[in-house]
């Protein structure tokens, strides 16, 4: 399973991984079980500090995306067959969304240019995601 | 020097000549003399300027060392000293001729609003490198029937026995038979047969960034023909030494004449540089016979600054000890990694004694 980074974009390295990461998990190209490389073995693929990629998996892991353990190492822990939201990430998420949804009203994007984005890209995650 | 050993000395430079002509062929496209350049500017005239030049000093250089070599090839030190003498001047010259790329791509702005990519798994997954297992299993049974040769004559060797030869195969050196001076170098062939495969083992399974170019689809043909052609190259490789070193123990049990041994040992020699020019010829055939791909893609970063002078990798924030090369094909240290600062340290101390050995005759 692949993904691309960018490394010359204001986003940092370790949230561009954990951020295609959990994109890979909505689209159901990693799913529940599905073993990672190990921190070492992921500096080595981006060619990173391990403490880089490390950070990248700490944040995975505070979401409960990610799990690790001695006998398994890292590996996905969540996917959208297995999960249930709990009412404080609802919460959350609904905050945030509003937000990001409000910075492209903000710059002008019509209500209807919105709903087609969002369209868009939900699509792309319940097709693969429910297979 | 005999002429055993000046054949060979011409031979070898002839193959670093080549190797340095087309380095530019067997690398990326968009690391034109080491210096990164977006796919749209690979055929940029300064690049192309560059790159010619580069190549006419190589060829240049090749005709003084050749001119050099043969003028002193009496001397014990001529070999070592020519041979070194010009791939450290085409280092220098390498350094020199990329300077017009890299100005130009500052002045111009030739990454301005170009996008760039990474790419690299997050998974394990199966190598798409295959490993040479025949080949290297025949390294292994060859440097293998070097030992069980000398072992079944082991009672009619001579003793003392003799360890060294010079270059006109009259033994200059022996020890007291025993099982160590016999079966030191056939074992050490054997080992080394084993260590190869060990090598080529890992290499297979690193886990490196893929680096899109511009052109994602073409790039990663190309990496992967390239990683499977220097399997195939370092499998055979090992072969060519394998027979070599069982030459030189079957020689000993044949009790060949120094004549014969000089001429039998000089050819396996020569042979052994066979492979390594299939590598170095097939390697920039690939380069040259991969289609482009219709639609292009993001760039490779420019990470210039990893490589001093276009040549040494230096990142000690990357914890591979050995990357990709970024000129030719095969791997280079990382020089900000400790492992990759013991190998090129070890291995300078090494020439150096090499060079002082053979300018002081001993």
């Amino acid at each position: 399973m692949e993904i691309s980074i960018d490394p010359m974009s204001g986003v940092a390295i370790y949230q561009q991984i954990r951020d295609r990461v959990v994109e890979a998990i909505a689209r159901g190209e990693l799913r529940r079980g599905d073993p990672l490389l190990s921190v070492r073995q992921l500096a080595s693929s981006f060619a990173i500090n391990p403490t880089t990629a490390s950070k990248a998996y700490d944040l995975l892991r505070q979401e409960s995306l990610v799990a690790s353990n001695a006998k398994s190492g890292t590996f996905v822990a969540a996917d959208p067959r297995t999960s249930v939201p709990s009412e404080a990430f609802m919460e959350d998420y609904t905050v945030r969304l509003r937000t990001l949804l409000a910075e492209g009203r903000a710059r002008g994007i019509s209500d209807e240019e919105l709903r087609r984005i969002f369209m868009t890209l939900t699509r792309e995650f319940v097709q693969t995601g429910d297979q | 020097m005999n002429i055993g050993m000046t054949v060979f000395g011409l031979a070898t430079l002839a193959i670093l000549a080549l190797a340095m002509v087309l380095t530019p062929s067997m690398s990326r496209p968009t690391v034109p003399l080491g210096v990164s350049v977006p796919r749209a500017r690979v055929n940029s005239p300064v690049v192309a300027r560059a790159t010619s030049r580069y190549r006419r000093w190589c060829i240049a250089l090749a005709v003084v060392a050749t001119v050099g070599l043969v003028s002193t090839r009496t001397h014990g030190w001529s070999l070592s000293v020519w041979l070194l003498s010009y791939a450290a001047a085409g280092m220098v010259v390498f350094a020199v001729c990329r300077r017009p790329i890299i100005a130009a791509k500052h002045a111009e702005g030739w990454y301005d609003g170009v996008p760039v990519r990474v790419v690299a798994s997050v998974t394990r997954q199966e190598s798409p490198v295959s490993v040479a297992w025949p080949v290297h299993l025949l390294s292994i049974a060859l440097a293998t029937v070097g030992l069980v040769t000398l072992a079944v004559a082991y009672s009619g060797l001579p003793d003392p026995f003799p360890v060294h030869y010079d270059a006109n195969g009259n033994a200059d050196r022996w020890a007291e038979k025993s099982l160590l001076s016999v079966f030191a170098a056939p074992t050490s062939a054997v080992l080394g047969s084993v260590a190869m495969l060990a090598i080529c083992l890992l290499v297979a399974r690193r886990h490196d960034p893929f680096l899109p170019d511009g052109d994602p689809g073409s790039a990663r043909r190309v990496a992967g023909a390239q990683a499977q052609n220097l399997q195939r190259g370092v499998a055979w490789v090992s072969v060519a030494m394998s027979v070599l070193l069982g030459v030189i123990s079957l020689s000993q049990v044949g009790r060949l004449s120094p004549a014969a041994t000089s001429t039998v040992v000089w050819g396996a020699t020569l042979a052994m540089l066979v492979p390594t020019v299939w590598l170095v010829w097939n390697s920039a055939r690939i380069q040259r016979n991969t289609p482009p791909t219709e639609g292009g893609g993001p760039d490779s970063p420019d990470d210039d600054q990893l490589w001093k002078w276009g040549l040494f990798y230096i990142n000690p924030h990357d914890p591979r000890a050995f990357v990709p090369k970024r000129n030719g094909t095969g791997l280079d240290p990382n020089l900000g990694h400790p492992a990759g600062q013991l190998l090129v340290g070890v291995s300078g101390a090494l020439l150096v004694f090499a060079i002082a050995s053979a300018l002081l005759g001993h």
